[in-house]
């Protein structure tokens, strides 16, 4: 479903990912992991269009996406959460996760219906399925720092999107709420027949969900794989796993 | 005869050159306006509409200095004292006012700023009255250059930018102090990490700032009328050359100033009732292609 | 007791309605105890309102910085009195037509400053505007250069000042409702999101350049609308309208009555209209008062005095202002 080929992206002589290669197929759930600073969310950048690669492709669904601007790529079928919390401040976390279905059906145009009545049923839909939907009319701010992540997450699922990337969603998350998170993204894998691209540093959490792995280590892919055979990977153990754990 | 007065139309070489250093003497009390504006974006990050005033307040000054003391050494006592009083001014205006609201949203400074244009306005119409005020020239007479006539007073102008750029790179570049406002635009929380006090450096740029629109206050003061709505006729056109020069950047300040001067020079031969026109023209031209500034901005 | 009237004014929607409705009535008959001069400037607050309303479009609810909006209602009162003097135009087509060369105009000035952010985009309306200013101040043989535009051919039925009020009334809550349902639509909402949080908002899959663009243009159609109305009004034109100054007016008024707030910026430009007018009766330096006023203002209350206000009312359910915060600074 997703292919990157030989990535490059460069800040100004900095070489942030330096030949990333990564196979997503339909319905997998695939972990990126690495080393602080070993490129995983300039990946993810690249990959959503926040930013240019400076060579190399990226192709989703057998097009060439590479270089395409955020919100073309969105409607193609990528959606994404971030690592840090990025929801919408002013808004009501039903609001917020309703923007996100209102663009997706292409209706951010309308100028003349009153919002309030539109997506009602869709917006409550995926707020039931995260756990949300007893705080649909709290502002997004007022929430829990665990609950906004997975405000981030329903957000993206607003858009319907056949990949989703999701951006360490545990992160910062108490071990109860990284369990509960854990068992939505399987969920949601299933459901709704996702294919799931993450990043995180909980290692416990890549082996327990991940089906594929991609390892990454300044900037450049250096084993993709089963778990089994990363956690048997002797450049893994020595590049990443041996010195973190 | 109809000949010889079409080809009087067509600007000759005198005509130019007479045109560009008029209009240079202009570019370069817009510079040295300019140059204070920017220190003052650059270091504090404010946009200071005030600083028009200062301006003016400079030539306002001037003109009752020059008065008190009367003869030809008047004006120069003023050029000499005139900025001080407005530096001295904004020293209190700093201590009671700008430091509340730098760390404040940017609409909210251009407002309080915008807001204390105002309140000086009246002030200067309370004290000074409305009628405008002109101040003799102090060197009276031309020079020829290259065939053509310039007052012998805009040689001080001209030669009034240069002298204000190197004093600002010298100041920005050997003094302890000038270092210093380099680190507090670099690193702010390093600088107060550090144990220099950052509120000291921000007062003192923001001293020199308004002292430099004193001064360009005091430049323009016999060349022209001084009047109230002087310092916002003049701020936008500074404030254009700040942003596309690259704010904070004095050189970027100084290469905007020389191209408006240059553009209203010409722009005024061939079509003298738009030279109005030329500076937002060129402002919004290059803006357009480097959005961020010609030069390297600090921001 | 402030939790009361929070819950009181957030559910009794009818209420609201029944006021909006009892306001509009008084509108409507209070020209006949007024004096023709507090009748004229009533038309001032009202198409000033508009003028405020169109600016927080962009400024409030889009997050832009247009620090010359007036240039929208200049051309908008341009547009009308050259159609209605030089074009062989219906003069309700004039009228009609006038706000588009406004939007026309946004469009333009739009397209060039959308990709800039902040303080540069502030910058670039700020050239623009005073550019279109400068040439309308110099074209003599087109724009009547200082001299402005007097006796412009408005309709006969048109020139009292009553005539004047009702259609300036009209037009102007007819507007008003306009904007508050674009607001409030899919558009409406994607454009605060844009405000707060563009990042994110390409991410769901919005252009952000053409949804702030759009939002542009239509802050400018409205104030061409409100340069209309003062066309009708005052039947001459000067070149001040557009000098940068104006804006800055505009944009007190809008941060006065708080740009986060559907009514704040009209609330603000009623203040300070009836401030001026009574001010300037005692004192000719009511700008040192305004400017004292706001310095304070700024100091003290820097949300506006309508959202401080709302921010007393909903005090209880304790609104967070993050994005609001986080975009102004920007």
């Amino acid at each position: 479903m997703l292919q990157v080929k030989k990535l490059v992206k460069s800040f100004d002589g900095f070489l942030a990912v330096n030949g990333a290669e990564l196979t997503v197929g339909k319905g997998q759930i695939v972990a990126v992991i690495g080393p602080n600073g070993a490129g995983k969310t300039t990946l993810f950048n690249l990959i959503t269009g926040h930013l240019v690669p400076s060579q190399g492709t990226i192709e989703f669904k057998e097009r060439d996406i590479t270089g395409l601007s955020p919100h073309k790529i969105c409607h193609m079928g990528i959606s994404r959460s971030f690592q840090l919390i990025n929801i919408f401040p002013k808004l009501t976390v039903f609001e917020n996760v309703q923007v996100s279905i209102l663009s997706r059906k292409r209706k951010i145009l309308n100028m003349f219906s009153p919002t309030k009545k539109m997506m009602v049923e869709e917006t409550y839909r995926i707020l039931g399925k995260v756990g949300l939907a007893d705080k649909a009319h709290s502002l997004s701010t007022s929430l829990s720092y665990g609950d906004q992540k997975i405000l981030e997450m329903a957000i993206a699922l607003g858009n319907e999107p056949e990949l989703l990337l999701l951006d360490e969603p545990t992160a910062g998350m108490s071990p109860e709420e990284t369990a509960s998170t854990i068992k939505l993204i399987k969920e949601l894998a299933s459901s709704e027949g996702l294919t799931i691209l993450f990043t995180e540093h909980d290692l416990d959490v890549v082996f327990g969900i991940a089906e594929k792995i991609m390892v990454m280590q300044q900037g450049r892919t250096i084993a993709q794989g089963l778990p089994a055979d990363i956690k048997s990977d002797k450049l893994v153990q020595a590049a990443y796993l041996g010195e973190e754990c | 005869m109809d000949f010889s007065v079409l080809l009087s139309q067509i600007p000759d070489f005198s005509t130019l050159t007479g045109q560009f250093f008029v209009g240079m003497s202009r570019a370069m009390i817009l510079f040295v306006v300019a140059a204070g504006l920017t220190v003052v974006m650059g270091v504090l990050r404010i946009v200071n509409f005030t600083h028009g005033t200062f301006y003016m307040l400079g030539a306002f000054i001037s003109f009752s200095v020059a008065q008190w003391f009367g003869g030809s050494s008047g004006f120069w006592m003023a050029l000499l004292i005139a900025p001080l009083i407005v530096a001295a001014l904004s020293f209190v205006l700093e201590g009671a006012l700008m430091r509340r609201i730098y760390s404040q949203p940017r609409l909210m400074q251009l407002l309080l700023t915008y807001a204390l244009v105002l309140v000086f306005n009246d002030l200067i119409k309370i004290v000074w009255g409305v009628e405008y005020k002109s101040l003799s020239n102090p060197i009276p007479g031309s020079i020829s250059l290259g065939g053509v006539a310039l007052p012998t007073y805009n040689l001080i102008l001209l030669a009034a930018g240069p002298l204000t750029a190197l004093g600002l790179w010298f100041f920005l570049s050997r003094t302890m102090m000038g270092k210093l406002c380099r680190a507090t635009v670099t690193d702010r929380e390093m600088v107060d990490a550090l144990g220099i006090n950052s509120k000291r450096v921000f007062t003192s740029v923001f001293i020199l700032g308004c002292y430099l629109a004193g001064v360009g206050g005091a430049l323009i003061a016999p060349t022209t009328n001084i009047v109230i709505g002087m310092g916002m006729g003049i701020i936008i056109n500074a404030i254009l050359v700040v942003v596309v020069g690259g704010l904070g950047n004095v050189w970027g300040a100084l290469l905007v100033s020389f191209i408006f001067g240059i553009g209203e020079s010409f722009g005024v031969l061939f079509a003298p009732r738009f030279s109005l026109v030329f500076p937002f023209l060129i402002a919004a031209t290059l803006l357009m292609i480097r959005p961020s500034g010609l030069m390297k901005s600090v921001w | 007791m402030s939790t009361l009237l929070g819950s009181f004014i957030g559910t009794k929607k009818n209420i609201l309605l029944l006021l909006i409705l009892a306001v509009l009535l008084a509108l409507f008959f209070i020209p006949a105890f007024l004096s023709k001069y507090s009748v004229y400037l009533l038309t001032v607050v009202l198409f000033t309102s508009l003028l405020a309303t169109s600016l927080n479009i962009s400024l409030g609810y889009g997050g832009m910085l247009p620090l010359h909006q007036t240039v929208f209602f200049g051309v908008g009162a341009y547009a009308a009195a050259l159609l209605l003097n030089k074009s062989p135009l219906l003069p309700l087509l004039s009228f009609l037509a006038a706000p588009l060369v406004s939007a026309g105009v946004a469009l333009i000035i739009g397209a060039i400053c959308v990709r800039l952010r902040g303080l540069y985009f502030g910058m670039m309306t700020l050239a623009i505007g005073q550019l279109v200013w400068a040439i309308v101040y110099r074209w003599y043989e087109f724009t009547g250069g200082d001299d402005g535009i007097h006796g412009i051919a408005v309709p006969d039925v048109l020139h009292s000042i009553s005539a004047a009020y009702y259609i300036s009334l009209i037009v102007v809550s007819a507007c008003l409702l306009i904007i508050y349902i674009i607001l409030n639509s899919p558009f409406g909402i994607a454009l605060q999101a844009v405000r707060d949080n563009p990042q994110r908002c390409e991410s769901i899959g919005i252009n952000i350049h053409r949804h702030q663009l759009i939002a542009f243009v239509l802050s400018g159609f409205f104030s061409g609308v409100a340069g209309v109305l003062f066309v009708i009004l005052e039947r001459s034109v000067s070149p001040s309208l557009l000098f940068w100054s104006e804006s800055a007016e505009l944009l007190i008024m809008v941060l006065l009555g708080g740009m986060f707030t559907f009514m704040g910026p009209a609330f603000g430009a009623t203040v300070i209209i009836v401030l001026e007018v009574f001010l300037g009766v005692i004192t000719e330096y009511w700008l040192l008062v305004l400017g004292t006023v706001l310095v304070l203002i700024i100091l003290f209350l820097p949300q506006g005095v309508i959202g401080f206000v709302q921010e007393k009312i909903s005090a209880g359910t304790a609104v967070e202002r993050k994005g609001a915060d986080r975009f102004a600074s920007g």
